[in-house]
């Protein structure tokens, strides 16, 4: 309890002019990573030839949403979103 | 600030002895706080520890931009959480104590009134707090429970029950910053996003099953490792699963490393998308970004009926990557030993705030009295680092690392390891005891109760496998890498 005590004793900082607008950090596009890392003939879109075999079919049917055979951009963005969505993972015990 | 919390504040000044009244206010308004927990990412498999490594290319890109500094650099220059586990962790992420101190752990679940969390901290500054995290350790008491310490100051908290993604949470937190822009909310705000994705079970997306390992045929996979009693499945179309009682093979070690590795894949495109949510908001620029782990993982594919190894850098070793709003500072690599409780200690600092006395960590940043953020330099600590698991307490002191248990009268002796060959010391009782001496009174019996019933060791001849799989950091003769100052 001291410690909040003295924690109050200094102000918190009044309202000032904000600072000059900082230039903009590059922040990569995560999405477009990963069609890069799996677009393996660069077409665009992620095709069963270009996964593991024996999941192939499966990762294609869960994330091809026109059913064209293949996942693109917008596809593998609606997949990793609703995937996430899952409660895929278990509830555990208290301590982990 | 509120007419109530100025005289509240106020009336508390003159109360406190000693008080010399409000100190100046500082020049410009505090940033932004952004932090990122990835439960369980180890440092040795991220981009930063190997640049050949794509498992984590948003954070790599976030350790280049200016005012980053990257904790974590070489093999003699380690993070460490304070715990193997994440109540014991967050609690000294939060107070920047080390476990011996906050005692929360071993089901003890409440933070004396000396150890204020940095949310609170923030709070009494005008800081708003939102947490949006997964599993239990920030899940708000029900009930007649008694209140969460973790999850107390922190409003909104959002908390799921299940060990899951952090790609919900980090909806969350954009639909959150998006309200507060649409408010006009102008107060500054500390913003938490914690997710298990890299946490056992390591279960990655569909689409990033395998991609890391792509010509694996083999039947272990990580959703059918015995985990907790349960499996995961990944559907009828799914290989059958390992006989039961079959240990695998360093193929199939190996592979569950990969899948790992596509759960960290999984959390850094996350994390990617809450920065670039930040960025278009103009938000990012301006605002301390934190992301770290709160423990390892020791990978263990044999699950809880084997332990294969006490703690240490598999389980304690973490990245941590500390961005400040200063564009005229370079990126850098801190070369030596940091403690996940010095971020409490090190933030405070940047932020012209008071370190609670009872805090263990140290600053690692210096900042001279009224002089601007940018100015802050990082310093480093002094000591050797402490961590704790369930049962065992270790020492870091570069090359050494110490494992010791409480003395349960079975004589067992504590362990030297040489940190660089990977393997235990010869008998050197001088060392053994000038480490033990750091470790703080009272450990022994914080463990008690920790550790949890007698396991299996894993046969010897798996562990060298397993260390030849990259399940336990590989030895290095301490070169610094490329580019580490």
């Amino acid at each position: 309890m001291i410690w909040f005590l003295l924690l109050a004793c200094a102000s918190p900082p009044e309202p000032v002019a904000p600072p000059a607008p900082h230039p903009p950090l590059d922040v990569p596009d995560p999405y477009a990573l990963l069609l890069t890392d799996l677009d393996a003939d660069a077409s665009g879109r992620i095709e069963a030839g270009e996964l593991p075999a024996h999941f192939a079919e499966q990762v294609i049917t869960a994330g091809d949403r026109d059913g064209d055979g293949g996942i693109d951009r917008r596809e593998l963005e609606e997949s990793l979103q609703s995937w996430g969505h899952r409660s895929v993972l278990l509830h555990g015990p208290q301590d982990h | 600030m509120s007419a109530a919390r100025a005289l509240l504040a106020s009336s508390l000044c003159l109360l406190a002895a000693g008080c010399a009244g409000p100190t100046a206010a500082p020049p410009t308004q505090r940033p932004n706080i952004l932090i990122v927990v990835q439960d369980g990412l180890r440092y040795d498999h991220t981009s930063l520890s190997d640049p050949a490594l794509t498992t984590t290319p948003i954070l790599t890109a976030a350790a280049s931009w200016p005012g980053a500094v990257e904790l974590a650099t070489t093999w003699s220059a380690a993070t460490w959480s304070a715990a193997t586990w994440s109540e014991p962790s967050f609690a000294s992420i939060l107070t920047g104590a080390l476990p011996t101190t906050h005692g929360y752990a071993n089901r003890h679940w409440t933070l004396g009134d000396e150890l204020p969390t940095l949310t609170q901290v923030l709070a009494l500054y005008g800081y708003d707090r939102a947490a949006f995290t997964s599993g239990t350790v920030f899940q708000p008491a029900t009930g007649d429970a008694p209140p969460n310490p973790l999850s107390a100051g922190f409003d909104p908290i959002v908390s799921s029950a299940t060990w899951n993604s952090i790609g919900p949470r980090v909806d969350d937190a954009m639909a959150w910053l998006d309200e507060r822009g649409a408010s006009g909310d102008e107060d500054p705000f500390l913003l938490l996003v914690h997710g298990y994705d890299t946490h056992e079970p390591w279960e990655a997306p569909p689409v990033m099953w395998d991609m890391y390992d792509p010509a694996y045929e083999g039947l272990w996979h990580s959703d059918r490792v015995p985990f907790h009693g349960r499996m995961l499945s990944r559907g009828p179309d799914a290989p059958e699963a390992p006989d039961e009682g079959e240990l695998p093979a360093p193929r199939d070690l190996a592979h569950l490393a990969a899948e790992y590795d596509a759960t960290a894949r999984h959390a850094d495109l996350q994390l990617g998308r809450l920065l670039g949510h930040l960025s278009r908001l103009g938000l990012l620029e301006e605002m301390i970004v934190v992301v770290l782990a709160d423990h390892g993982t020791d990978l263990n594919p044999f699950g809880k009926d084997h332990e294969p190894h006490p703690p240490g850098e598999a389980l304690l070793r973490v990245p941590w990557l500390l961005r400040l709003p200063c564009p005229e500072q370079d990126a850098q690599r801190w070369e030596g030993e940091v403690s996940l409780v010095d971020l409490v200690p090190s933030l405070l600092t940047l932020l012209e705030i008071p370190v609670p006395a009872a805090a263990d960590g140290q600053a690692l940043w210096s900042r001279p009295a009224d002089t601007p953020l940018c100015d802050a330099r990082v310093v480093g600590r002094s000591g050797p680092l402490l961590g704790f698991s369930h049962g065992h307490a270790a020492v870091r002191a570069h090359p050494w690392m110490l494992e010791a248990a409480p003395d349960d009268g079975s004589g067992a002796e504590p362990v030297l390891r040489d940190l660089r060959s990977g393997h235990q010391a010869p008998a050197d009782p001088e060392r053994v005891a000038a480490l033990l001496a750091t470790l703080p009174q009272g450990w022994e019996a914080m463990l008690e109760g920790t550790r949890g019933p007698a396991v299996a060791p894993v046969p010897e001849d798996l562990v060298e496998q397993m260390r030849d799989a990259g399940y336990w950091p590989t030895p290095d003769p301490s070169t610094p890498r490329e580019g580490t100052p």
